[in-house]
């Protein structure tokens, strides 16, 4: 049987004719980070404007322009992929169980050489 | 029954071997790890009960078809296990599907302490694994299941992601997609990432560039060239024997992609073992 993910509108069938079943993850959300009104932001492919300015590689060179007056050749940079909204990330896979992990912390163990030491970045 | 000088339980002579003494407390617990629809696991075997009969052992649990575990137990009695065989009904799995394991536990609560391990491997419905005779297998060892299937149909201006389901590992042996381009003039450029749910740890990309209004199929493996000229058909070279482990994703990553640019699903092939979570 065929499912639609209202997450991600991907389509997919649950159990496969081989017998095993199919357990569909929602891929990460595409957004390509334009400039709009004077403020960089980053925006879904869907609601890209041709008045927005967008970074590419042109000629091995960075440079900006308009989508409008973009060229064939010209690669888009710094689009992004995100994962989507925890209410809307769809992961049909069962939970692992949590990795135990000990409440005390070991031990610290000893080093070759403290050297400085070291401080929490 | 019979008791040596120590009061321990003798085997009655010329009944049986010497097999693997049972106190009443002991139950086998059979665990099974499954992918595929409708498995059951048969245990079936023969006990020498402490007054010196050998009765047939049989039991049978359904497994799980999402990876994780299901397990079912039985107590045999006072006496000595003299062998034991699993086998699958129900449906006929492969190697790589069905893994199982057969442990001798004190109690059969949640917190029963296990005490020895008699088999464990994967079992297919014409090959046995038994007890005594079968080795002690690990779910990663020797030849998996070679799995062919369908992803996701991604919706448009949406990348192809597959994610190694949980209580499965990958070999990663090759994949076909299809991006269709809608009429936005720009290069689009495929790539292929690896990675373990965030980080990426291996990129792949194709050798050429999709223009608008096109149709391109992408061969994804470790070949990097066509042998002969293809025009519909671009590699993607990607390193041989990729080892993915739960979590883990194959996904594109097109410089370019436009919002009305569509992707096929994918069509993967890989070897898959059971890793029980």
């Amino acid at each position: 049987m065929a499912f639609k993910c209202l997450g991600c509108d991907g389509v997919f069938d649950e159990s496969r004719s081989d017998g095993t079943l199919y357990f569909h993850v929602c891929p990460p959300l595409l957004e390509a980070r334009v400039k709009r009104n004077g403020a960089w932001l980053f925006v879904g492919l869907g609601a890209l404007q041709a008045t927005d300015t967008i970074a590419v590689l042109r000629a091995g060179e960075r440079t900006e322009t308009t989508i409008a007056l973009a060229q064939p050749g010209d690669v888009r940079l710094d689009d992004r992929a995100t994962p989507r909204a925890a209410g809307v990330h769809r992961d049909e896979n069962t939970a692992p169980p949590p990795p135990a992990v000990e409440k005390t912390p070991p031990k610290p163990r000893a080093v070759k050489s403290e050297g400085a030491g070291r401080a929490p970045a | 029954m019979l008791y040596d000088a120590k009061g321990s339980p003798v085997a009655p002579a010329l009944v049986g071997g010497l097999g693997f003494y049972f106190t009443g407390e002991d139950w086998l617990r059979v665990t099974s790890w499954n992918s595929l629809a409708s498995v059951r696991v048969v245990a079936t075997g023969r006990f020498l009960t402490c007054a010196g009969d050998v009765v047939p052992l049989s039991r049978d649990g359904a497994a799980n078809t999402d990876r994780t575990a299901a397990t079912f137990s039985f107590r045999p009695g006072d006496g000595w296990l003299q062998d034991l065989s699993l086998i699958v009904t129900g449906a006929a799995p492969v190697r790589g599907q069905t893994f199982v394991r057969v442990d001798v536990v004190r109690g059969d609560s949640a917190g029963a302490a296990v005490l020895s391990t008699l088999i464990q491997g994967y079992v297919t419905a014409t090959k046995r694994l038994a007890w005594p005779g079968s080795p002690i297998e690990d779910s990663l060892a020797g030849q998996g299941w070679m799995r062919s299937f369908t992803g996701t149909d991604p919706a448009a201006n949406t990348e192809v992601s597959e994610t190694v389901p949980t209580g499965a590992r990958w070999r990663f042996l090759s994949a076909v997609l299809t991006l269709v381009t809608d009429a936005t003039v720009a290069n689009r450029s495929v790539r292929i990432f690896f990675d373990d749910g965030a980080n990426v740890y291996c990129r792949g990309c194709a050798a050429g560039v999709q223009p608008a209004s096109a149709t391109q199929v992408y061969n994804i493996g470790d070949t990097g060239f066509n042998a002969v000229a293809d025009a519909v058909t671009d590699p993607v070279p990607v390193p041989s024997g990729l080892r993915l482990l739960a979590g883990h994703r194959i996904r594109s990553s097109t410089a370019n992609i436009q919002a009305g640019d569509n992707y096929s699903a994918i069509q993967m092939l890989v070897e898959e073992w059971l890793e029980p979570a």
